[in-house]
């Protein structure tokens, strides 16, 4: 069954204002246990209005949230639990540390939760191990880290909860090649240790077709394209027509094949890309 | 007058003191580095590289620890010489909105020459030029905050143009927009060097970025690991590695192609160089 | 929602109150809340209130927004008004609840509830008319112009103005940031509407320190970026849009003179001696 499931979700910003937003217009998917989901569109879109509608934050005007089937906002007691149960990791959340220890930092949501002492220092000392925070900052002040370790002490914050979702939005943005590497691993080994289900918010299509299984495409508020990473990189074209930036090798495959080369379009990455343009010469030339 | 020095670290180090361990810490360490006039040159590093430390050098807003740095021969740690500097080297920040400073697009773009005592009629007339050159000059009278990232990044590029600066360095500009800001954002700074002979020094950690560059400057534990043109810096697999940098995807797919026996020239860095050099493999040219 | 804010916010245009004098618009506008002070009897209000309304009209801004920024008072003017009822014991009474309580509903009551509450509209149209037609640059310049008397007094006016216009421009970003780290913290479990007085204050940490964080973060990058832009204070500074008094303004505050001596005569003179004026021509 799906561990999050919306139904016809409707949302608008700033009604009776010349600066009026449809933000969410009619969306509907579902998302399993232990699958990675990538949402992507660019600004504006309405991926981060559907991102906060999925924990209870926003009221959809219209429409529903299913968390293991049942309405978030069936009585008041679930909805509390769904902010836990759906835990959602913001755009450079670590301009949220706030705490003079990492450690409380990390601790802050468990306590919220009511769990016991024993508890807390049992999931902030496995969370900070999952994104790799070494022990010994754990008692230092989150404001003495540097960039990357305060990103990973705020996500902790987040993982600490430990979520049956856990949905991410933007994680690697301002990220160097090395940095994003590390985030992703961090996401792989909490899923593993707990098969959780993740949603990743991203612009990057490279990204997407890295981590995730599937991928919702939103664009103007509406879901454009729901499906798996090579179903959706057959629509190249229309992801590019809507603003998009498709991969590199995808780009080169879709400008060959304009050409005349006959090569399988849903590639993502070099060595895919190379791997056919290899196949494809190799058949020309014999 | 084309090659002429614009830009001039000499033995360039940069200290600070490290509050925890009460050491003190090169961001850069005896950096030497010439940029000429018209040039296009891109400073790749990773995070913590020390490439940031070197825009603030260059318009001395900070002052090296050791050695020089000159700008159009003048020294940037005389005091006298801090507004000529500033005047001539613009420097574009990563985050736009912390370099907006008015609320109104025209009103922010003016404070530039505002502050350099430009004549009103003369600062209306850069304002309105500077935003077209940016394409955004129908956005002139909006609000700045309810701009998109791309948008008070091109306001940000136009505050400097208006002030009619010889270069202007970038200091990841690109960082924290989506792919459509930083296309918009990458294709102005682009014209503004091809077409307006503007002097640029981008400094990013997107690969991409570097590809349509002149000159790549490789920053890494704060000194330069190369200095070249993009073709041979990115032939260079094993120093990028070491400096925790990709080589752009097509290069990456041309080097796969290579190593498996196929000819493609190592001067394929783009994705049109790329379709040619499979076409022509292929006979389809 | 904190976003929906109207009030403030300036509507570029190119009406006559857009292209007034900042400086004409500011003493105007004082004009006229000194003015609705001054003003005693319904007559003379509704040609307040009619003249902001005409003001509206003129300055083309839509209704849509100057409701909205009514309604974010609405509660200011009915509390105002639920005091005048309650405690303005004077005149008829027209209803008392209880024979045994102070407290009765009088005619004058609710015509001093009345009065309040639409000199508190006439009061909130004409003054958000200001920002509505001024951008915050202009409007910080007008007062540096007209405070630059206070430069005798060894008053840095510029500074302040500098400031005013650096606040005004991190208002909305700071606003928006503060809804980010509610949200954020809230999707933590934060629980900032329940509980103590102290906890909901205690409540306030996980917002207001990253918020204080951020802002002297962005203060301190703002300062280099304005160090790059050549900023040096007042000293050699120009400006783009240099302000001059024009017909326009001359005609804006003949027209304020006018409002101010209509309302003063209806408000102070008898009408009888009206009435004989008008008799003895």
């Amino acid at each position: 069954m799906a561990i999050i499931e919306t139904r016809r979700l409707s949302f608008g910003y700033s009604h009776g204002t010349p600066f009026e937003i449809t933000a969410l217009d009619d969306v509907s998917f579902t998302v399993e246990k232990g699958e990675t989901v990538a949402v992507i569109g660019h600004t504006g879109s309405g991926k981060s209005t559907l991102m906060q509608m999925l924990n209870g934050l926003l009221t959809p005007e219209s429409g529903a949230v299913l968390l293991d089937g049942k309405d978030i906002r069936s009585d008041k007691a679930f909805t509390r639990s769904v902010r836990f149960r759906v835990g959602l990791c913001f755009q450079y959340p670590e301009y949220q540390l706030f705490e003079e220890t990492c450690y409380k930092d990390i601790a802050f949501g468990p306590k919220n939760m009511g769990l016991g002492e024993e508890e807390i220092r049992r999931r902030v000392t496995e969370a900070a191990a999952i994104v790799g925070l070494p022990e010994a900052l754990l008692q230092r002040s989150p404001f003495e880290l540097s960039g990357g370790q305060k990103r990973r002490c705020a996500i902790a914050g987040v993982i600490a909860m430990r979520p049956e979702v856990l949905i991410l939005d933007e994680p690697t943005a301002g990220l160097d090649p090395r940095g994003r590497d590390d985030i992703f691993g961090m996401i792989r080994s909490y899923q593993q240790a707990t098969e959780a289900a993740v949603i990743i918010v991203t612009h990057s299509m490279e990204d997407a077709a890295m981590l995730a299984d599937r991928i919702l495409v939103m664009n103007r508020g509406k879901l454009a394209f729901n499906g798996t990473v090579s179903e959706i990189f057959r629509h190249a074209e229309e992801l590019e027509a809507i603003g998009l930036n498709i991969p590199a090798s995808t780009k080169l495959i879709a400008d060959l094949r304009r050409a005349g080369c006959e090569l399988s379009p849903d590639v993502y990455t070099a060595q895919a890309a190379a791997d056919e343009i290899e196949a494809y010469l190799r058949r020309k030339t014999v | 007058m084309m090659t002429e020095d614009l830009i001039v670290f000499d033995h360039v180090s940069y200290t600070y003191d490290d509050e925890e361990t009460e050491k003190t810490v090169y961001a850069l360490k005896d950096v030497s580095l010439t940029v000429r006039q018209g040039e296009f040159v891109v400073v790749l590093g990773h995070n913590g590289s020390g490439k940031s430390t070197l825009a603030k050098l260059s318009n001395s807003i900070f002052l090296p620890s050791e050695g020089k740095v000159f700008v159009r021969g003048m020294d940037t740690s005389v005091t006298e010489n801090e507004f000529p500097i500033r005047k001539t080297m613009g420097v574009v920040f990563q985050n736009p909105d912390n370099q907006i400073v008015a609320s109104i697009v025209e009103e922010d773009v003016a404070f530039g020459p505002e502050n350099l005592g430009v004549p009103p009629k003369e600062i209306r007339r850069r304002v309105d030029e500077a935003l077209k050159a940016v394409d955004m000059y129908d956005y002139r009278m909006h609000e700045t905050h309810r701009l998109s990232g791309g948008q008070k990044q091109r306001v940000a590029i136009a505050g400097m143009l208006a002030m009619q600066p010889e270069c202007i360095v970038f200091d990841e500009p690109t960082a924290m927009l989506d792919p459509k800001g930083r296309r918009e954002v990458m294709q102005i700074i682009r014209r503004l060097n091809k077409e307006q002979g503007m002097t640029v020094v981008f400094i990013t950690h997107y690969m991409e970025e570097a590809v349509h560059a002149d000159r790549v400057v490789i920053v890494n534990d704060g000194g330069i690991a190369a200095d070249g043109s993009p073709v041979s810096v990115f032939a260079d697999r094993e120093m990028l590695a070491r400096c925790g940098l990709n080589v752009p995807e097509i290069a990456e797919v041309a080097y796969q192609l290579r190593s498996r026996g196929f000819d493609v020239p190592g001067s394929v860095l783009t994705e049109e160089a790329l379709v040619d050099a499979v076409l022509r493999l292929a006979g389809k040219n | 929602m904190i976003r929906d804010i109207t009030i403030g916010q300036y509507f570029p245009g190119n009406s006559f109150l857009h292209l007034l004098d900042p400086r004409a618009k500011i003493l105007i506008t004082l004009f006229y809340i000194v003015t609705l002070f001054l003003c005693k009897n319904f007559f003379s209000l509704f040609l307040l209130l009619a003249v902001a309304i005409l003001s509206v009209l003129i300055s083309r801004i839509s209704f849509r927004v100057i409701l909205k920024g009514l309604r974010m008072i609405l509660l200011i003017i009915l509390f105002t008004a639920a005091l005048q009822i309650f405690y303005n014991s004077k005149g008829t009474v027209l209803w008392k609840p209880v024979p045994a309580w102070k407290f009765a509903v009088t005619d004058q009551g609710i015509f001093s509830a009345v009065f309040l509450s639409i000199r508190i509209v006439a009061l909130i149209l004409f003054s958000s008319l200001l920002t509505y037609t001024t951008s915050p640059t202009q409007l910080t310049d007008a007062i540096e112009r007209l405070l630059s008397p206070l430069k005798l007094l060894r008053v840095n006016v510029h500074a302040l103005s500098m400031m005013m216009t650096i606040a005004l421009r991190f208002i909305p970003t700071l606003i928006e940031e503060l809804n980010i780290i509610i949200s954020a913290q809230k999707s933590r479990g934060a629980d900032l509407d329940s509980g103590s007085l102290l906890k909901r204050a205690k409540a306030l940490v996980p917002i207001f320190v990253p918020l204080f964080v951020s802002a002297f973060r962005r203060a301190y990058e703002l300062a280099f970026a304005m160090d790059c832009r050549c900023y040096n204070g007042e000293k050699g500074r120009t400006r783009m849009k240099i302000m001059k008094l024009g017909p326009r303004d001359y005609v804006g505050f003949a027209a304020s003179a006018i409002l101010t001596a209509a309302v003063v005569v209806t408000s102070y003179v008898p009408l009888s001696s009206i009435f004989i004026f008008e008799s003895v021509i």
